[in-house]
């Protein structure tokens, strides 16, 4: 159980994170999100015990940042927004030299590094040199070092950034698996829609503050509580506009600059039926008639000014 | 935890040998540690050679002489980078986000890197023990040694020299705990290096009235030192005496040095009790 409390973080005075408090069970992938500067890469490198926190604290599994931090380092995976690696050294060797300073007795290693290999799809890499490998291959060598110690957190800072598509696509199957392994996940992205697709739970930060938290579709709800449709006819929108402004459950219909009739709407099956009946009924010829599903993105564009720290 | 048992028994960069090991004989550091390796071997031979044939000319303290030359940038060499360039890679973050203190990070590079110059100062043994036998057992051509000197003279000088490096080599590890880039760390360990070997005594020496004892103000530098120890028996006993309390400056002075620079540099790194985090200057 990772919980946060009032953690906060000041910088001559400019406040990175302000009283910044969530809780995270094992098994939650945590997506975190804001602009550069919003104060994500702060809060893991305080939660990784590299920064200490102006006040506030947070505990892992009960073991607390600031009063033991030597325990927490044990019990985190911490991948930072840059690779990190050493040169002129083979895969396993890197693995094996964490393996070593995090402990594992040399007799449990090569069993252990062959298991993070396994995980990560790098076995075939073994005996590459680190800087032979591609930018996804180091990335997903990056993960196996912070998994060597089997760790119940992983922070990982903007784990996709430069990711081909392919390989972002196989980093998001891996935190999955390891969601499904029980671990907590904290990732930052500036990828939403991504992270919509693999995370538990979201937060929006910004200027240090957390601005939501929860499920995807609880922190999209709360932005936009009502459905949108948007709706395109033959001819006259602006009359089918206003035809469709009485009818029940809605609660505004505006035209688009580009021609379609923007419907909000907090009606119920029912009620959406007899919308697209009105328009037909009409005489409007209706020729496309969908829902605009929200997602994090448009979340994430309403409840952020763009401002940092 | 006592500092003793953080910093080496329960420290996994002093304790596992692996690490070392790997370094020294295995893994992919292969190539550029058996070309330092031969080119030593190189040096050791020529020099192994010449102390046969010539023990007038290649004597023990003139091996140790050499051997202190190469000190002077062997730890610097080492261990400039041993905090800076991770910095400079940016590697730092995931050693100090393991279940390690600064402290231990730091004391566990430096005896890795002192390991390999205490290793380089057995490698050196060989040569003086060539010249040393050549001249006792006469089998020289050349015949001729007014530059003998004895057991403890050379225990001594070697003394000297193995702290002399031990002395670098902390401040080396300071100097890289204060820098982002290895270089800039590298320039300022020679700059203070030189400084204090080669300038420091060139000052003296234009300071000091003429007639007065140089070598007795310059007892501190580990060369002089070696000097002033090996100086021959013939001065007397008395003469013995101060030549052996002032050759005893510079180790102390190095062994001061090295305590002051492990600390520092292990306070850097967030050892308790040290100053607080020189790290954060740096980082």
């Amino acid at each position: 159980m990772l919980e946060l409390k009032g953690l906060t973080k000041h910088y001559d005075g400019l406040v990175a994170v302000r009283d910044l408090s969530l809780s995270l069970k094992p098994g939650d992938i945590f997506g975190f999100i804001g602009s550069n500067g919003a104060g994500k890469t702060t809060t893991i490198r305080m939660l990784a015990t590299l920064l200490e926190p102006t006040s506030g604290t947070a505990s892992l599994n009960g073991a607390d940042i600031r009063e033991d931090p030597m325990a927490v380092r044990g019990m985190i995976g911490y991948m930072p927004d840059f690779f990190g690696l050493y040169d002129d050294i083979r895969v396993w060797e890197y693995l094996d030299f964490f393996a070593t300073i995090y402990r594992i007795p040399k007799a449990k290693r090569r069993e252990t590094v062959d298991s993070v290999l396994e995980l990560t799809d790098l076995t075939i890499k073994r005996n590459d040199f680190v800087q032979s490998l591609s930018r996804g291959m180091q990335q997903r060598l990056c993960l196996a070092r912070c998994l060597i110690h089997d760790p119940d957190l992983l922070l990982l800072d903007e784990p996709a950034s430069g990711l081909d598509p392919r390989a972002r696509a196989d980093l998001k199957e891996l935190i999955l698996e390891l969601g499904r392994m029980g671990k907590i996940v904290l990732v930052s992205s500036h990828i939403l829609h991504e992270l919509a697709t693999f995370c538990s739970i979201v937060g929006i930060i910004e200027r240090g503050e957390l601005l939501a938290f929860g499920p995807v579709k609880e922190v999209v709800a709360k932005v936009r509580p009502h459905r949108v449709f948007v709706v395109r006819v033959l001819e006259d929108a602006q009359k089918a506009a206003s035809d469709l402004t009485a009818r029940k459950g809605v609660l505004g219909v505006a035209v688009q600059e580009d021609g379609a009739v923007r419907v909000d709407f907090d009606g119920d099956l029912p009620q959406q039926a007899e919308l697209l009946a009105a328009l037909v009924q009409g005489g409007h010829k209706p020729i496309d008639f969908r829902e605009e599903h929200a997602d994090l993105e448009a979340a994430f564009m309403r409840l952020t000014t763009g401002a940092v720290s | 935890m006592s500092l003793w048992r953080e910093l080496i028994s329960d420290n996994p960069l002093v304790t596992d040998r692996s690490i070392l090991v790997r370094r020294l004989v295995g893994g992919s550091q292969t190539g550029r540690l058996v070309l330092a390796a031969v080119l030593l071997g190189v040096v050791l031979l020529m020099l192994s050679a010449i102390a046969g044939l010539f023990p007038q000319v290649m004597t023990p303290k003139a091996v140790v002489y050499i051997q202190t030359g190469l000190f002077c940038f062997l730890p610097a060499t080492m261990l400039y980078g041993a905090v800076a360039s991770e910095r400079e890679k940016r590697t730092w973050d995931l050693l100090a986000v393991a279940p390690l203190t600064g402290a231990q990070i730091v004391i566990g590079k430096y005896l890795a890197a002192m390991s390999l110059v205490f290793a380089v100062f057995i490698m050196f043994l060989v040569p003086a023990g060539i010249s040393e036998a050549a001249r006792v057992s006469g089998g020289s051509l050349f015949y001729w040694a007014p530059d003998a000197i004895t057991l403890p003279q050379y225990i001594g000088i070697q003394g000297i020299s193995i702290v002399f490096a031990a002395a670098l080599g902390a401040v080396s590890l300071f100097v890289s705990c204060l820098f982002n880039r290895g270089f800039t760390a590298l320039l300022t360990v020679l700059t203070l290096e030189a400084g204090a070997l080669i300038l420091a005594p060139i000052l003296i020496g234009v300071a000091l009235p003429f007639g007065v004892d140089y070598q007795a103000f310059l007892s501190w530098h580990p060369f002089f030192a070696i000097e002033i120890l090996s100086r021959v028996p013939e001065r007397g006993v008395s003469n013995q005496i101060a030549d052996q309390s002032a050759a005893l400056i510079s180790p102390a002075i190095c062994v001061v040095v090295t305590g002051v620079a492990l600390w520092l540099a292990a306070g850097s790194a967030g050892v308790p009790g040290a100053p607080r985090r020189l790290r954060d200057a740096g980082a």
